[in-house]
This record gives structure tokens, C-alpha cells and sequence, in this order.
């Protein structure tokens, strides 16, 4: 049974009923548990409005949205369980702190799911070694952090809550690129290791070609494409139409590939070309 | 939702009320809330409540947008309204109830609050509704800029003013974000008493000030990086002037408010 699950879903902003001043209009796709699913597409598309109906912060002005096979809207406790199940990340997250110490604030999530003290002390622990960050910081006020800091104490702050689902948008923006690995990292433990099922916003084609499963991709309030990464990045010419990118090294290949190489084409990140260079360099040299 | 609330919000249009000078319309509105207080007969307040509705038709403005700005103070004009009916005692009873009994007086007394009340909602919104924020603290500069004279900030205060108001839109998105992000972390507004409730704004509350101050600092360098400096002469790319227009304003509405009285003091 598929974890997520939406279902002709539209959503129009303020009390418009027309069909133009939807934001996202007629949405429907699965998501599979432990699947690592990557929303891109442009400012505006309404990745965010989507993402937002995940979590209940917006109800769809008609469809269904089925999360672990409940009908999230049926009544309140569906919505507060809905709320647990999936841990949402909003843009810039860092402006969300507010308790006077680190570990106050990664405990409020958890609190609010009226756990224990014991068990609250449990996931604040378990959080912050998830992020990275070691546990000295707990004691520190947020507000003295670096600003990459403050981000992942932030994500921790959603993680300690265990969500099935976690759901991030646009995590890395405005980070250098050391805090961005970090970042990017953690996902993918919270994806592989703890094999949760992960929903990563991005405008970044780079970010979620590294270890994204499937690419859903969004263009003016409706699904252009929900694939996996291979399949979506062959018909990089449709992404072009709608102003995205592949990755940079992608096209590289696909360059070299157009000029006579024999190259593969599933090439997505350095790391993989790396491997492929370093292999027909062997090839060469060998015979 | 917040947002509903349109207090201090410009509605783009170009009736007469969008043309006025600024200075016309600022000064025209205290004189209606100030006739709005002297007042006391209730014929002169259909009078005024009527002539400002010709004035929203004048200028194109839905109803529906003052009526949001009133509804959240509704409960409260009620609640006064049920005691004011209840405690005035003079006057001649109308209606009796066991203890309570409604007297003419009561009834009327109501009656004038709550349209005094109302109207002050309608008026000034309409100001704000047809001058941008820009105009309206420039033409409250003018008319402080006398006070200069003795030291008076007149300035700063204007400008103070002028971000203040075009802050009020930045700060509501940001708390809406806010609230979103801890609904997200299993926080709920809506439950407990009035001290837990108000404990259960901090979480808003708190960043929102952090936000506030930080867009406060950048604005500062912003604004140093452009050179500005207190008491620096400063000229502005739209200066103000009256015009024919507000002459004729001006002394129609004299007119009408003269009448007003004179009929509040002729109808009572």
C-alpha cells in the first residue's frame, strides 16, 4: 500500500472557486514507503502549496489525501495523526526557534506529541546526533548558532518528532556548500538508514539527482512528470521546455555521447563520473 | 485568517476620494469623527452613515471589505452593547423582564455607541482604502512640519510612521509562515485557558520578533548605505499641492457637516 496518496487533489487560494486561480489543480500520485521522492519545478509551480496539503496545513478544495491509508481530513484526530506521521520542514526553518536552549527547542515537536520526559529526552538525543551536531550545543541559546547550525537544529527539532514521512522544502537554500552537504546527508540517513520515506523541494536538479529515487516535477500547478530519475533526465529536451536543467554533469555526458564516446548515460553526479572516467580510462590503458 | 483584515490596506482606483490631496481627506476625516462625537441625535447619524456610503460608492469600494475589519470587534460591540441595555436605568421603561427592564434611554444610548462605533471603522478605513501609505504620512509631515520649530522630530516621525506601515503586510506573512512551521511541530492554538493560551503565543511570538528586529537591522544598512541621516535635508519626488478640487471638497463637506449640526441641534 502506497504511504502517500493523493487523489485528484486542487487547491485555490482565498475563496475563488475558478478553475484559473487554482494553485495546484488535479493532482494524483503515490509514493511508496522509503521512497525518496524529489519535487522540482519553478517558483510557482505550487510545490509548496502541495507540500503543504501533506502535512494538513491546507485543505484541498476538492480530492482526497490518503497518508499510511487514512483519509487525512475525515476528523480531527486523523488531521493531529496526520501530523504526526509526517514531519514537515518549511523554508528557512531557522526562524522558528524560539526557546531559550538548543534542547528545549528540539523538544518542543516531541512534547507536543505528549511523550514523556523520558522519551523526550530519548529523541532530543537521538536527533542531535542524527543532524551532526554534538550534544554539548544542547545547553546553548539557538539564536548563538551559525546560521547552518541553527538550520540543522531546526531539522532535528522535526526529526525527533520520528516522522514516516519527512518533508523538505527547499532545506539547503542559502547554505554554503559544506553546509548543504551536511544537510543533504542527513536526508539521505534518514532515508537509507532509518528507511523512511522522504519528500525533498528543490530547485537544485544537482541536489536530488545524488540520491533521489523518483523526480516528481511540477509546472504551472500540475504534474508534468512523476518518474525515476533515469526516465526523467532522457527526456531532458521536456525539461528544457519548461526551463529546467539537468545536472551539469549529466549533460557533459550527454555532449560527449552526441560527439561519438561511448559513455554511459546514467551518469547524475561526480562521485558516478568519476567512476566512469576512471573505468574507461583502465578500458584504455589495459588493452 | 489575518489576512481577511484589510485595516490600512490601498485600494488601487482613481475616484475624486483617490485624487484628493491627502492633507484634504486627513483632515476631513478627524472633522467627521469629531462630528461623529458631538452628535447625539439619531436621525444625524443616519445622515452620516449614509453620506459615507455614497462616498464608498464614489470611489468603488466593496462593503465586504470594511465588514471584515469589523467583524473582529463585533463580540465586543455586542457584549457593551447587552450591558449598556441592561445597566441604563433613566429614561422610560419600554420593556420589562423580571430584574431587567429596557428604557427608551438605554435603547437610544445603544443605539448611538454602536454607530459611532461603526462609523469610525468606515471612515478611517476609507481614508486608508483611497491614500497610499506614502501620501498619508506625507501629508501628516506637512501638517506636524509647524512643530519643527521647537525641536519636534517631524521627520523621523514621518518616516517612523512610513515603515511602520509598510511593515504591517511583511509581519502578517511571516506570522502566517511562523504559525504554519509549529502547527507542523504538533503545536495547538486553539485549547486551554487564557493563561495557557497566551503562553502558546511565545512560540509565534518570539520568532516573529527575531524576524522583526533582523529585517530591522538590514533596513538600517539598507538605508545608511543610501546615505540617509537624521536631520539631513531631504526633498521628495512628489511634493504636495492643493487643488481646485480639494477646495471644493473641502467646503462641500463643511457644508454638509454644518448641516448635520444644525439639524442635531434643531431634531433632537
Amino acid at each position: 500500500m502506497a504511504i502517500v496518496e493523493l487523489e485528484k487533489v486542487s487547491y485555490a487560494y482565498g475563496k475563488s472557486k475558478a478553475a484559473q486561480d487554482e494553485a495546484i489543480s488535479d493532482i494524483s500520485f503515490k509514493i511508496e514507503e522509503g521512497e525518496y521522492v524529489g519535487i522540482i519545478g519553478h517558483t510557482g509551480s505550487g510545490k509548496s502549496t502541495l507540500i503543504k496539503h501533506l502535512n494538513c496545513i491546507l485543505k484541498p478544495t476538492c480530492g482526497k489525501i490518503y497518508i499510511d491509508g487514512v483519509d487525512v481530513w475525515k476528523n480531527k484526530a486523523t488531521v493531529a495523526g496526520n501530523r504526526q506521521n509526517v514531519g514537515l520542514v518549511f523554508q528557512y526553518p531557522e526562524y522558528q526557534l524560539f526557546e531559550e536552549t538548543v534542547e528545549k527547542d528540539i523538544a518542543f515537536g516531541p512534547k507536543n506529541l505528549g511523550l514523556s520526559a523520558d522519551e523526550v529526552r530519548f529523541r532530543v538525543a537521538r536527533a542531535i546526533e542524527m543532524v551532526g551536531l554534538s550534544s554539548s550545543l544542547l545547553g546553548k541559546n539557538p539564536f548563538e548558532l551559525s546560521g547552518g547550525e541553527k538550520r540543522r537544529v531546526a531539522i532535528a527539532g522535526i526529526l525527533a518528532m520520528d516522522p514516516k514521512i519527512l518533508v523538505l522544502d527547499e532545506p539547503t537554500v542559502g547554505l554554503d556548500p559544506a553546509g548543504k552537504e551536511k544537510i543533504l546527508n542527513i536526508i539521505k540517513y534518514y532515508n537509507r538508514d532509518e528507511n523512511r520515506t522522504v519528500v525533498h523541494v528543490t530547485h537544485s536538479m544537482e541536489d536530488i539527482a545524488r540520491y533521489a529515487d523518483k523526480i516528481l516535477i511540477m509546472n504551472g500547478g500540475k504534474i508534468l512528470s512523476f518518474d525515476s530519475v533515469e526516465e526523467t533526465f532522457k527526456r531532458a529536451s521536456m525539461l528544457r521546455s519548461v526551463g529546467l536543467d539537468v545536472p551539469k554533469i549529466y549533460e557533459v555526458f550527454l555532449k560527449l555521447k552526441d560527439k561519438g564516446f561511448d559513455v554511459p548515460l546514467n551518469v547524475y553526479t561526480i562521485q558516478r563520473a568519476l567512476e566512469v572516467v576512471k573505468n574507461i580510462v583502465e578500458r584504455k590503458v589495459k588493452p | 485568517m489575518i489576512r481577511d483584515i484589510t485595516i490600512g490596506q490601498y485600494v488601487c482606483g482613481n475616484s475624486v476620494l483617490h485624487r484628493l490631496d491627502p492633507r484634504t481627506k486627513i483632515l476631513s476625516t478627524v472633522s467627521y469623527i469629531f462630528a461623529l462625537f458631538l452628535i447625539d441625535s439619531l436621525w444625524c447619524y443616519v445622515l452620516n452613515f449614509s453620506l459615507i456610503l455614497i462616498f464608498y460608492l464614489i470611489c468603488g469600494i466593496s462593503l465586504k471589505m470594511v465588514l471584515n475589519n469589523v467583524k473582529p470587534i463585533l463580540p465586543i460591540l455586542i457584549l457593551t452593547s447587552i450591558i449598556n441595555l441592561c445597566v441604563i436605568r433613566d429614561g422610560e421603561a419600554v420593556f420589562s423582564f423580571w430584574i431587567f427592564s429596557l428604557t427608551d434611554r438605554a435603547i437610544f444610548f445603544t443605539l448611538t455607541i454602536f454607530f459611532r462605533i461603526i462609523l469610525l471603522i468606515f471612515s478611517s478605513s476609507l481614508l486608508t482604502y483611497t491614500t497610499l501609505p506614502v501620501d498619508l504620512t506625507r501629508g501628516i509631515e506637512k501638517m506636524i512640519k509647524p512643530l519643527a520649530k521647537i525641536r519636534f522630530p517631524v521627520e523621523e516621525i514621518a518616516m517612523m510612521i512610513s515603515i511602520a506601515l509598510r511593515f504591517i503586510p511583511t509581519l502578517i506573512l511571516e506570522a502566517e509562515k511562523i504559525i504554519c512551521a509549529q502547527k507542523s511541530r504538533g503545536f495547538n492554538m486553539e485549547t486551554g485557558g487564557f493563561i495557557k493560551r497566551a503562553k502558546c503565543m511565545v512560540p509565534i511570538l518570539l520568532p516573529l520578533f527575531v524576524c522583526a528586529f533582523k529585517r530591522a537591522d538590514e533596513l538600517a544598512v539598507a538605508m545608511e548605505s543610501r546615505c540617509y541621516r537624521v536631520g539631513g535635508q531631504r526633498t521628495s519626488y512628489k511634493t504636495l499641492s492643493f487643488k481646485k478640487l480639494d477646495i471644493f471638497f473641502a467646503l462641500g463637506f463643511l457644508a454638509v457637516l454644518t448641516m448635520v449640526f444644525m439639524i442635531n441641534a434643531f431634531f433632537r
